[in-house]
């Protein structure tokens, strides 16, 4: 080390980098198989939609087990614009959403069954039955908002 | 809606709901026309995100005599620390004579002292405290008096006839004045306003929160100062919106008419029915004490 130069170190470094990375690699593959199976997103809406200024941010984000078709996954309304929005959630529409199922359809898309469990959730004549279309090569997530599916970006 | 929550691309003012104002009303005081009512809401969904008046803020309500846009008079509250469950207010008068400037409380040593030491109500029992000249006053926790179909709306104006404020609280400041307090021409403006602490300066003040129309700022001022945010109100009327606000003023179905051209003529929600008949006209509060 006494005459190496900071060069030198620093392609040591890097070729010792290289030979952790590659003996790593078996293990980094099977992770990324495992994450693979598993998908995690967030997603956001400001509402209500244009032409009218957005005054909430509708957010539905989650982690789906796609082997297993389990997972949670929350919906809630936070005051403020999708471009600040506030930690301010909206009373009476947050949902904790158990996942009961996923199937994976043509075009990298998802279809996520769940379920409310706690039914003091829900508004009048809400049915606890929720289901989500997640196409994750557009970006977009399909979820219920009072009597319609609305869109919602991953981001 | 009025302004809870505040407005779209605006985070909670100064990120403190102790500060923000919700919606602000000014009548005539029924049954007797020499008197108005001056009423200030703040702390939306009350008491989930505070549970007092901020101690070192100045709540406003500014007062246009001259119909120049300018306040001619201020009445300032001001909130004692919370301590072992009590914080007391103190509001004073002042007859402005310049014009407004960020930092400063224009006139604040000439101020006339209206009300001093007055109890803030936590509980479901509205505490009153008169003053010299018939003047009254209340501040403390009640039940919100706004109502609107918020789901309808965040919806695309779907309305349902849904209140989504029908069970919400606030901290209301409310007073009671003879109309000479507001100037000699009874055709006034009224706006309302909060001030804290600069950061970097906490000698000075910055204003963190303006009101005059209901759901001016919310809907048709978002980012843009479009129209004076002003409340008109002659004190000789008890007409009620736009002749100032009464608790009872369906200002959404008002407003939905006015922006969409008649299309959109309600949200299918009607007034509270927990107005009290007198003050300080705010209803109990859904919960009985905080």
């Amino acid at each position: 080390m006494q005459h190496m130069n900071r060069r030198s170190m620093f392609k040591l470094a890097g070729a010792g980098s290289a030979m952790v990375a590659g003996a790593a690699l078996p293990v980094v593959g099977r992770l990324a198989t495992e994450q693979a199976n598993r998908f995690g997103f967030k997603a956001t809406l400001g509402l209500p939609e244009p032409p009218l200024p957005s005054y909430a941010t509708y957010v539905v984000e989650g982690n789906l087990d796609l082997d297993t078709g389990t997972g949670l996954m929350t919906s809630r309304m936070l005051a403020g614009h999708p471009g600040a929005p506030s930690e301010i959630g909206l009373p009476g529409l947050t949902r904790v959403i158990k996942v009961v199922g996923v199937d994976r359809q043509e075009g990298d898309k998802l279809a996520v069954h769940g379920i409310v469990e706690d039914r003091s959730q829900l508004q009048p004549g809400e049915s606890p039955q929720v289901e989500l279309l997640i196409d994750r090569r557009r970006g977009v997530v399909h979820a219920p908002f009072a009597d319609r599916s609305v869109t919602l970006s991953i981001g | 809606m009025a302004d809870h929550l505040d407005a779209p691309g605006l985070n909670s003012p100064a990120t403190d709901a102790r500060v923000d104002i919700t919606d602000h009303y000014a009548f005539q005081k029924p049954g007797d026309p020499h008197k108005t009512i001056m009423i200030l809401n703040v702390n939306p969904l009350a008491p989930s995100h505070a549970r007092e008046f901020r101690h070192d803020a100045v709540y406003e309500t500014l007062v246009d005599t001259n119909t120049d846009a300018q306040p001619d008079i201020a009445f300032r509250y001001r909130f004692s620390n919370k301590v072992a469950g009590q914080q007391f207010a103190r509001v004073t008068r002042v007859e402005l004579t310049r014009a407004l400037e960020d930092g400063h409380l224009e006139g604040d040593h000439e101020a006339e002292t209206l009300v001093e030491h007055a109890p803030v109500s936590f509980g479901s029992d509205a505490e009153i405290t008169h003053a010299e000249d018939g003047v009254r006053f209340f501040a403390g926790f009640r039940s919100d008096p706004f109502f609107f179909d918020l789901l309808g709306f965040l919806n695309g104006l779907k309305f349902t006839g849904s209140d989504f404020f029908a069970d919400k609280n606030v901290f209301g400041i409310a007073l009671e004045v003879p109309n000479r307090l507001l100037g000699n021409n009874p055709n006034v403006g009224i706006w309302t306003r909060t001030l804290v602490p600069m950061t970097l300066q906490p000698n000075h003040l910055t204003q963190v929160k303006q009101m005059g129309r209901p759901g001016i700022n919310t809907v048709f001022n978002h980012g843009n100062d479009l129209l004076p945010d002003i409340l008109t109100f002659n004190f000789n009327s008890a007409a009620g919106f736009l002749n100032g606000r009464r608790l009872q003023d369906d200002v959404i179905d008002i407003s939905l008419n006015l922006v969409t051209n008649g299309h959109v003529a309600s949200d299918g929600v009607g007034p509270h029915t927990d107005y009290l008949a007198q003050f300080p006209y705010l209803g109990t509060p859904h919960i009985p004490h905080v």
